[in-house]
């Protein structure tokens, strides 16, 4: 597309476009996700309990809650609710509502393999989460296994049709020479929007060990 | 003194011989009478009669003489005058002898004029050689334009003009380079011209909807609508995100300053 880069994201908010989102921001949008995840078990139960009546309504009888039942399926739901929300649109609802986007080491949607990997590892080691409260790059344990990023990005479905390249964040060096250089956003269309990108020469000074 | 002793003198003569006259007239008039009609004498041998006859006879000759006399002076006269102008310089004569300005004083030149075919002197004259001998310059400069311009009937002038013709005439080009643009358009009153113009008429002629067709097309509206009313639709939401960055930048600080770290430029996209 040519023509004048009209950006929707207010003002204040656009420099923080891109980088990587901070604990509480992404506590906040995990907490959405819990409260999601609960609405949809509480779903699943009065959506049994009300099959059970219907199959037998004369000896039907309140089920009584299973805890362990329960839990295996509060956390079963939940993995399966963020991968499919990581892999398809980039996003949970609470990434969405809190602004933020998991994205690979090259910006792009994560694949469904490695979208319901960090499903998993969330779901399971939920306090993995707060080592992005002292990674220099606020990155989380499953960050850094998985080499993924939560970012800031308000703007919704960015090339939701088709798994590109969000934003050209650079790869998951570890060394500081890479990491402690400062960028300089450069505009670059992508074919479908005019975003503010990092250098591509960035993604090709270091090889990424995962695709080797 | 003698002169008017002599005037007094004639004065009283010519008195004295006029009553003289008139009392010898009174006095011999009815014998004059009686000798010109004698009594006892037939009417037509009166003298009185006689004469009268020889008077009427005599007229008739007279008539007969002056007209043989008109042609002969008019066959002899011609004759002499040619021949006697034929001696004489007339043009010196008349110089030496003629006031001419006093003539022409008297002449009335207006009705003189009025009988004069302008036109055809005019088509007589070689104009082209005539203004060929002018000095225009010098012409020009002695005219006083702004009289005349104020005697020209501009409106009917520039109605018989064929402004088509003078335009497809006209170098633009050299004019405009001529012009200084800027300063015509510094004295332009252009909140004058632009209340004189019929906007609503300009407006009409603009396709308005082939323009914003245009823009729409450049701008991409819809996915701007799309972004906007699908991540931001509410303002509570941008304050939630606003306030969550904040807590992520103050948290951020308070956990570099605790391990005695620089902030990475990573960390965060907030101006530093």
């Amino acid at each position: 597309m040519t023509g004048p880069e009209i950006s929707p994201v207010p003002r204040e908010a656009r420099p923080y476009q891109g980088h990587s989102a901070g604990l509480v921001t992404r506590i906040v949008a995990n907490t959405i996700d819990a409260l999601v995840v609960a609405a949809m078990v509480g779903g699943t139960y009065l959506g049994l309990v009300a099959f059970t009546f219907l199959l037998d309504p004369r000896t039907f009888v309140w089920p009584s809650g299973h805890f362990l039942l329960g839990l295996t399926t509060a956390l079963f739901l939940a993995t399966v609710y963020l991968a499919l929300g990581w892999w398809l649109l980039g996003r949970s609802y609470g990434d969405h509502v809190m602004g933020l986007r998991v994205v690979d080491r090259r910006g792009r949607r994560l694949g469904p393999l490695r979208a319901l990997l960090r499903a998993a590892f969330c779901v399971f080691f939920p306090i993995g989460l707060f080592w992005c409260l002292v990674s220099p790059e606020r990155r989380s344990i499953q960050d850094v296994v998985l080499w993924t990023r939560v970012v800031y990005d308000w703007i919704a479905r960015p090339g939701a049709s088709q798994r590109k390249t969000l934003l050209g964040e650079a790869p998951m060096a570890l060394g500081p020479a890479a990491t402690s250089e400062p960028r300089e956003p450069v505009p670059e269309h992508d074919g479908d929007r005019t975003r503010s990108r990092y250098r591509r020469e960035d993604l090709e000074q270091s090889p990424d060990p995962a695709e080797q | 003194m003698v002169l008017d002793v002599a005037l007094g003198v004639a004065g009283v003569t010519v008195g004295v011989a006029v009553v003289a006259v008139r009392t010898v007239h009174r006095v011999t008039a009815p014998v004059t009478r009686l000798l010109w009609h004698p009594p006892l004498v037939p009417t037509r041998f009166h003298p009185a009669t006689v004469v009268a006859d020889l008077a009427r006879t005599g007229g008739a000759d007279r008539e007969e003489l002056r007209r043989r006399a008109e042609v002969l002076l008019d066959a002899w006269v011609p004759a002499l005058v040619a021949t006697l102008i034929e001696r004489l310089d007339l043009t010196q004569l008349v110089e030496d002898n003629v006031d001419l300005d006093q003539i022409v004083s008297t002449v009335d030149l207006d009705a003189a004029v009025a009988r004069v075919d302008i036109d055809a002197a005019v088509a007589r004259v070689d104009l082209d050689g005539a203004v060929s001998l002018v000095d225009l310059d010098a012409v020009v400069a002695r005219v006083d334009i702004d009289a005349i311009v104020d005697r020209l009937d501009l409106d009917a002038v520039a109605a018989r003009l064929d402004v088509d013709a003078v335009v497809a005439r006209a170098d633009f080009d050299a004019v405009i380079d001529r012009i200084d643009l800027d300063a015509v358009a510094a004295k332009l009153d252009v909140d004058a011209v632009v209340a004189r113009a019929d906007l609503d008429a300009v407006i009409e002629r603009i396709d308005i909807v082939g323009i914003i067709g245009e823009v729409l097309d450049v701008i991409d509206l819809p996915a701007i609508i799309r972004d906007s009313t699908g991540s931001m639709a509410s303002e509570t939401v941008r304050g939630v995100r606003m306030t969550g960055i904040n807590a992520d930048d103050a948290l951020g600080r308070i956990v570099d300053r605790a391990l005695f770290r620089r902030r990475h430029p990573d960390a965060s996209g907030a101006p530093q």
